[in-house]
């Protein structure tokens, strides 16, 4: 199934724009109604229609709101596999670090104490 | 359980990715993370896995480089940490990450298990007691019944008094024996101080 989460960084980032854009334009246009309205245009602001506007408004939100969810309630989830793919560059750059490195022991002998550091 | 340190041992195959992918996850962070204590635990550093990586950082045995890809390994679990759900793609390609992770610092502690058996024995012994979680510490002192007073068990301060009351009593061999029995790194050595007194 098509997941945003399958999706390139740039094409979410479109995704994301064209969404701003619509949210924009539709909250431009009830505010366009609204001015008219109290300009004494025939304007009819049924509640029909207000309710009508703000689903349409809102609607849109629904698929983000799972990420809106606070932690702990199994909704959130880690979406981009960005992240696995880091994990995965971090843990090889780490491993050959790793490869050479070597434990800097202290000296510590606590039998005989004055000599520890 | 690995029998040197008695640290749980992990690999891909026993992670159960498909079935509970965020424990799994949690299962190789924790692996991960118990190693880096460990090996803070050696060079003298707290019983913390959160300060661990800084420890061993700023004793020079991790590179800062080295240190931020471990952290951000680390940190790529955290959303599962704090209840979030991964889908099992996902959870098994951070948990390979970790699981790369664990083997080479499982080899970095083998490489420093040699190096501390080399030592003399009396620091062979310490390094033994310091590589101990605090409440193994604890058990030992009350293994050989001392109680030392004015510091907590993760402190060096009560690895001190256990280790001077071992020594003014003479009871260092029941001290090696009640270590050993907890770490592998001394539990394959002849115990040098039973039937000799204070070394």
């Amino acid at each position: 199934m098509l997941s945003i989460d399958t999706l390139p960084r740039w094409a979410r980032v479109a995704v994301a724009i064209a969404y701003c854009i619509w949210v924009v334009v539709l909250a431009a246009f009830c505010f366009s109604v609204a001015v008219r309205s109290l300009d004494g245009d025939d304007v009819k602001l049924s509640v029909e229609f207000v309710t009508l506007m703000g689903g349409v408004l809102l609607a849109p939100l629904l698929p983000f709101a799972q990420s809106f969810s606070l932690p702990g309630g199994g909704e959130v989830k880690i979406r981009s596999t960005e992240t696995a793919q880091r994990a995965t560059k971090q843990a090889e750059i780490a491993s050959a670090g790793l490869a050479s490195a070597e434990v800097n022991l202290p000296e510590v002998d606590l039998l005989n104490d004055e000599a520890s550091k | 359980m690995s029998v040197i340190t008695g640290l749980p041992e992990v690999s891909v195959e026993s992670l159960n990715i498909d079935e509970q992918p965020e424990l799994a996850l949690l299962t190789a962070r924790n692996a991960v993370e118990a190693r880096l204590t460990y090996l803070a635990r050696l060079i003298g550093g707290p019983d913390r896995p959160d300060e661990a990586l800084r420890t061993l950082e700023d004793n020079g045995t991790i590179e800062r480089p080295v240190a931020r890809a471990i952290q951000a390994v680390l940190d790529a679990s955290n959303p599962v940490a704090h209840g979030a759900t991964v889908a099992p793609s996902v959870a098994a390609s951070i948990s390979f990450s970790a699981v790369t992770l664990v083997r080479s610092l499982d080899e970095l502690i083998e490489a420093t298990t040699r190096k501390i058996r080399e030592m003399p024995a009396s620091v062979r012994l310490s390094y033994a007691y310091l590589s101990l979680p605090a409440r193994l510490r604890k058990a030992v002192a009350d293994e050989i019944g001392i109680v030392p007073e004015g510091a907590l068990p993760h402190e060096r301060e009560y690895a001190r008094a256990v280790f001077k009351t071992a020594k003014t009593e003479q009871r260092i061999a029941d001290l090696w024996t009640a270590v050993s029995r907890h770490t592998g790194l001394i539990a394959a050595d002849a115990n040098p101080f039973k039937g000799a007194g204070n070394e």
